[in-house]
């Protein structure tokens, strides 16, 4: 069995599911458990060992059913096999019976196998189990030597490669989630490296006053807890403004899906999306359902999503609408392709908010040999954003968030 | 990467000996539940790991614990998980107030025995003598996770809503959840008796640490099916008419497949339940679902979104 096992970890990594080497241990020890009779009981069981995410129970099930499953005729053949040479059965060693050495707490049918091994068994029922058992093996064994056939799902890619995936083309539907999987992971990241630097920031030097106050409101003089200043620590606003026309909706998703997840590290995250004309829709990303929010945004009332992308009409709103809103804590991110299609630039408003706001940051879904070609006018207006970046891979991506968590 | 370690023999080894035992052990009980959840438990039992419980609100995931708890006689312990939960909340804190109390009773008997002290110095020494009098196990408050740890009687630890602490905290809590020992500076090192029973249960509200998830086992808790949820219905509400019931479910599940916000889970479906048996209902008509539906949708939207469904 162990070799089975491990082959079939083997394909879910593949598959590009995570499985660790404890996890295919736990998963040795859990099919000791429960044994090998019961199918259903297996694939429960080995779910529930190597697989941490409900997302991934479809594809889990799928390379189960693929892998696990006994072609019928081979199988009848088998047992009739078995039933004419009898107590024959028993002598031949059985393949990989060796390998059972090493469960833990072999199940019945397992130390069956193993005891029959040496002495001629005639229990039906002994034998029933042993040819169940040879078809398995036979068939696994079948099932390694095939091809797999058509990879399920893309192989999820790891490290830098992942990074550097382009996110400005639009992708399959099976793929895209997989790429909201990835942004989220990356904000988890930033947060973790985050909390980490605030646990070794938190405590500034000791703070007397307090130290010595505390000690008398507990009736002595002498002060036990020595109290620490805390550093301030100012949580910033954002107001992100996402052009969402067809050309750049895909990375303002991810960048909506990236800054929602990262809320809490903020202490407030507004979220205003625009073609022609701006619509708030913080309330619908604070849930963060995504993908099933987009959905949602798509049919959103008052936005054109087919209309000409219009920066300088989405700017002057800005200005008119929600200047007030804005505080030298907010800071300001835009992200779209300035591909303004000949209307009135207004860069002047752009300059107001800058006035009002801590930072402007222009995040472009474009490679920088495109900006300013064609109707891409982002040379006007980057005068008056403190950066201006290129944001189409999510590494570009993980640099425009970790710049925002700096402040 | 640590194989598993057993600390003991668990005592309900021969209940939870197989899944099936598990699903009637559990029915025993009044929690009815499937393969799935049988299969995770008796693994998590077996081979002493903990389990990651994921899945919508009000599907019985707490609930799950209390039943563990139940069947195999062991003391639940429960750990609430929020935003800023640290170590003093979640471990062991000292006492502080209670050591200055004890400081204030006893200062006579400290004056007589630092009464031959000749310096200051001798005197200083003489009370460090005497230190481990006041970081004793007295005056150490020991929180969920320590007294799962150091509690005499096995336990079931149920850490709950793991999604809302902070992530340091997660990785606070792997250490514990790897070795079940604590190191107290000025105590020693605790070591459980017992492996507790750890369940942790999440509403995914945001993803848990790889970490974490490599070292859990992982069950999904969906909303029942029908029949799972019929049975449930029967079995936790006395006295309901099998039509009814009938009636309630097929109601219930059809609402679930609306678009609403906040879907009704069983835990709600019960509430109404036992409200419409207490109101004396037999037949689930259409006025009686006007009326009661605030009972079991929170939210005005859903409410009319379904009063629209029922008129159709």
């Amino acid at each position: 069995m162990t070799p089975r096992l491990l082959a079939f970890v083997r394909l879910l990594r593949e598959q590009g599911l995570r499985v660790s080497v404890a996890e295919s241990l736990e998963a040795l020890q859990s099919v000791g458990h429960v044994g090998l009779d019961d199918r259903e009981l297996l694939r429960l069981s080995l779910r529930t060992v190597l697989i941490k995410s409900q997302r991934d129970f479809a594809l889990f099930d799928t390379l189960f059913q693929r892998f696990f499953t006994v072609p019928r005729r081979r199988k009848r053949r088998r047992d009739k096999h078995q039933h004419q040479s009898g107590n024959e059965a028993g002598k031949r060693p059985a393949p990989h019976a060796g390998h059972n050495g090493g469960l833990p707490n072999s199940p019945p049918s397992l130390r069956a196998l193993h005891q029959s091994t040496g002495q001629p068994s005639v229990d039906p029922l002994e034998v029933q189990t042993q040819a169940r058992l040879d078809a398995l093996e036979r068939a696994w064994q079948q099932q390694l030597k095939a091809p797999l056939g058509p990879v399920v799902v893309q192989t999820e890619k790891t490290g830098v490669q992942a990074l550097q995936t382009r996110i400005d083309r639009p992708f399959p539907p099976d793929r895209l989630e997989d790429m909201y999987h990835q942004v989220e992971r990356l904000a988890v990241q930033l947060l973790t490296r985050r909390a980490l630097r605030y646990r070794r920031a938190r405590h500034g030097r000791v703070d007397l006053r307090g130290t010595v106050l505390r000690g008398l409101r507990s009736g002595t003089e002498i002060p036990f807890t020595l109290l620490h200043r805390r550093r301030k620590q100012t949580k910033l606003r954002l107001m992100v403004l996402c052009d969402v026309s067809g050309s750049v909706w895909q990375v303002s998703t991810f960048l909506l899906k990236l800054v929602h997840t990262l809320q809490a590290e903020f202490s407030q995250v507004r979220s205003l999306v625009f073609v022609n004309s701006i619509v708030e829709v913080t309330d619908l990303f604070r849930r963060m359902r995504f993908p099933q929010d987009l959905k949602a945004l798509r049919q959103y009332p008052n936005l054109n999503l087919f209309g000409f992308s219009d920066f300088g009409r989405a700017f002057y709103q800005f200005y008119r609408d929600h200047l007030d809103e804005l505080t030298r804590e907010t800071v300001v991110v835009i992200l779209g392709d300035a591909r303004n299609n000949a209307f009135d630039a207004q860069f002047w408003t752009l300059e107001e908010i800058r006035q009002r706001s801590r930072r402007i940051l222009w995040l472009n879904p474009e490679p920088r040999r495109e900006w300013d070609t064609g109707d891409s006018i982002i040379g006007v207006y980057a005068p008056y954003c403190d950066d201006v970046l290129e944001c189409w891979t999510l590494e570009h991506l993980e640099q425009a968030a970790n710049r925002l968590l700096q402040g | 990467m640590v194989t598993a370690r057993p600390l003991s023999v668990p005592s309900e080894a021969p209940k939870l000996a197989s899944v099936d035992s598990v699903i009637e052990l559990f029915g025993g009980a009044d929690y009815v539940c499937g393969k799935e959840v049988a299969t995770a438990v008796y693994l998590m039992t077996q081979l002493q790991r903990p389990l990651l419980i994921e899945g919508p609100p009000g599907v019985g995931k707490t609930e799950l614990a209390k039943v563990l708890a139940d069947t195999t006689g062991r003391e639940l312990i429960r750990l609430q998980c929020y935003e800023g939960l640290d170590e003093t909340k979640a471990l062991y804190e000292w006492e502080y107030s209670k050591q200055l109390l004890y400081v204030q009773m006893l200062k006579e008997r400290l004056g007589s025995l630092l009464a031959h002290a000749n310096s200051l110095n001798e005197a200083v020494a003489h009370l460090q003598n005497q230190e481990s009098a006041f970081f004793s196990r007295h005056f150490l408050l020991p929180r969920p996770l320590l007294q799962a740890i150091v509690s005499p009687r096995p336990t079931v630890l149920l850490i709950d809503e793991i999604d809302r602490a902070d992530q340091e905290f997660e990785a606070f809590l792997l250490e514990i959840l790897s070795d079940f020992q604590v190191s107290i500076p000025e105590i020693g090192t605790l070591r459980a008796h017992q492996r507790p029973h750890v369940l942790l249960t999440s509403n995914a509200t945001r993803s848990l640490s790889e970490a974490l998830k490599r070292r859990c086992f992982y069950l999904y808790i969906d909303q029942p099916t029908f029949d799972l949820e019929l049975q449930i219905v029967q079995r936790k509400v006395p006295g309901i008419d099998d039509h009814l019931a009938t009636h309630i479910v097929q109601f219930i599940q059809r609402v679930r497949k609306l678009q609403l916000r906040k879907t009704p889970s069983i835990s709600e479906t019960l509430d109404w339940a036992l409200a419409l048996v207490v109101l004396g209902a037999n037949v689930l008509s259409r006025q009686l679902i006007v009326n009661t539906l605030n009972l079991l949708l929170k939210d005005k939207d859903d409410i009319a979104r379904v009063l629209q469904d029922v008129k159709r």
